[in-house]
């Protein structure tokens, strides 16, 4: 009993062996025949055993047109002998080969057209036989693929040169159009700095025109009108006795022009010209020709017997504003004069340091109350004993004005009925 | 004290105009005057007072130079205090106060030589 059920067993196992075996050689045939991989057997020494439909289709061979025949048939000539070396080197050394490993690899259809492939290689002996086994890919596809790609990368990479060349000239050709278009710029940066510099040159000019047609109409009226009324003047004093008169009025003609003269060079040294503005004219001068110049305009003025007497000590020259020192001087010398009897001297000291030029001009003459003396130098102003001789009331005041311009100083003793001394002293301007 | 400077900028520049006006005034009376010693009879006594009116209106210029030297200066002043806040308000009031006495003063003076110069020429023509 035993025994006819082990025996039973062992038949359903040896059922289930030759089954199982059965069916694994039916998935295996239909692995082969179905692959989509050329799969093709060949003896150690070359001649193909087995070749699978796939094979079939990719190189155009019925299996028994190929079955028999050397391995090499499959290859392109070129390669043939090449491979035959190959072949018995793997027949001596037999190694499994992956796809995709090292070289490239071509087929030859039947008809003679070569694909490329990929082969792996396994092998197997039975009976001291080496058999190998090669599964082939027809990688036609994917070569044209990656020719593709190949080209398409080198077409890009040739884009890219092209547009690095282009970029490359596009930068220079930014670079020379920035040096064009900077040097433009400076050009109109420049262009336009002059058209600034004329524009405001005309701006100038026309300030000028304005200015000389206000002063043309204000300040050339004052000294024309003083030349036209000492020529009218000048015209009545006709006798010897008049000499002296008419020299006086032909240096007020002259000193009108000098002003005239003044108001031009001022209004053609640009901006000098302020309205209103006195300028002091700093020159180094003589001392004794600008005093002699002096006596000679006063001595017309004097009284019958009146005398002018200058004394000067200390240096020759004198550095100041010599038309303020002299309208100054004139000023006092012409009311010590006026304000003096004929025969009486007006005595003028003169004493020239290194640093103040020194004025006295004394007279004999009515005095000053010494009451009045804060009022001496106002505008206007006239003293007591002084109002029946004709007189402005101005002098002392320009006096004193001016000599605030050359920041001089002015200092009075006088005693009426005695004489007045007027002392100045002028420090010499270096400008 | 902190002065409004307005009211100095707008009688300086009524003083200048003020001066402005007599220095051509001047100008004038100087060219009538030569007219009339042009058709006068030149006698010693008319030669004499001509002399003097020439003088006093050359003195005037002058006179008027000055002042508006000092309007000018006046001016610059007030333009300080502008920003100066306050800080030369007593050099200005001082200033101010001398030349509106110097002004009135020319006016009145001014107006008396017209009227004595207008005399003058009238009596001479």
């Amino acid at each position: 009993m035993i025994c006819s059920e082990s025996l039973a067993i062992s038949l359903r196992l040896i059922r289930r062996f030759e089954k199982k075996d059965l069916l694994h050689t039916a998935h295996l045939s239909s692995l082969f025949e179905h692959s989509t991989e050329g799969i093709i057997l060949t003896q150690g020494k070359g001649p193909v055993v087995l070749v699978n439909p796939a094979a079939e289709r990719m190189f155009g061979y019925a299996a028994d047109e190929i079955i028999g025949q050397p391995i090499e048939r499959l290859i392109p000539q070129r390669y043939q002998m090449k491979h035959i070396k190959l072949r018995e080197g793997f027949y001596n050394n037999p190694q499994n080969r992956v796809m995709g490993h090292g070289r490239e690899l071509y087929g030859q259809k039947k008809n003679g057209v070569e694909f490329p492939v990929e082969v792996s290689l396994s092998f197997y002996r039975k009976n001291d036989e080496l058999f190998v086994i090669a599964f082939i890919v027809d990688i036609t596809q994917r070569k044209k693929t990656e020719q593709e790609i190949l080209q398409q990368q080198q077409e890009l990479k040739r884009m890219a040169n092209s547009l690095k060349e282009l970029n490359r000239d596009l930068e220079q050709k930014v670079e020379e159009r920035t040096t064009i278009l900077k040097e433009a710029l400076q050009k109109l940066e420049k262009s336009q700095i002059e058209i600034q510099e004329a524009l405001e040159k005309e701006k100038q000019l026309n300030e000028i025109k304005s200015r000389f047609m206000s002063i043309a109409s204000h300040e050339f009226r004052t000294p024309l009108s003083t030349v036209l009324s000492s020529a009218s003047l000048l015209s009545k004093y006709s006798t010897a006795e008049d000499h002296a008169k008419r020299e006086r009025h032909i240096e007020k003609i002259k000193n009108s022009v000098r002003s005239l003269n003044g108001i031009l060079e001022d209004f053609l040294s640009l901006g000098k010209l302020e309205e209103g503005k006195i300028s002091i004219h700093v020159d180094e001068f003589e001392v004794e020709d600008f005093m002699f110049s002096i006596v000679e305009e006063m001595t017309p003025l004097l009284k019958p017997n009146q005398h002018l007497s200058v004394h000067q000590q200390g240096l020759s020259k004198a550095t100041s504003d010599k038309r303020l020192i002299k309208n100054i001087l004139i000023n006092l010398i012409t009311n010590a004069i006026k304000f003096s009897d004929e025969g009486t001297t007006v005595q003028i000291n003169v004493t020239v340091g290194k640093d103040v030029i020194s004025f006295e001009v004394i007279d004999q003459g009515i005095g000053i109350p010494k009451d009045e003396f804060e009022h001496l130098f106002t505008s206007f102003y006239r003293a007591r004993n002084a109002v029946n001789i004709q007189g402005t009331g101005l002098g002392l005041h320009i006096v004193k004005r001016y000599l605030e311009l050359l920041q001089g100083d002015i200092q009075v003793e006088t005693e009426v009925g005695k004489g007045s001394k007027f002392s100045i002293q002028i420090p010499h301007v270096t400008d | 004290m902190k002065v409004s400077t307005q009211q100095f900028e707008f009688e300086n520049d009524r003083w200048k105009r003020l001066i402005q006006f007599i220095q051509l005034e001047n100008s004038y009376y100087k060219n009538r005057l030569a007219e009339v010693i042009r058709n006068s009879d030149a006698t010693p006594e008319f030669l004499e007072e001509a002399e003097f009116y020439q003088n006093y209106y050359i003195l005037q210029d002058t006179h008027l130079s000055l002042l508006k030297h000092d309007l000018n200066n006046f001016g610059k002043l007030v333009e300080e205090e502008k920003f100066l806040d306050g800080t030369v308000v007593k050099e200005v009031l001082n200033k101010h106060n001398r030349l509106k006495r110097e002004i009135e003063k020319l006016e009145t003076d001014f107006h008396d030589m017209q009227r004595k110069f207008s005399n003058f020429v009238e009596a001479n023509t």
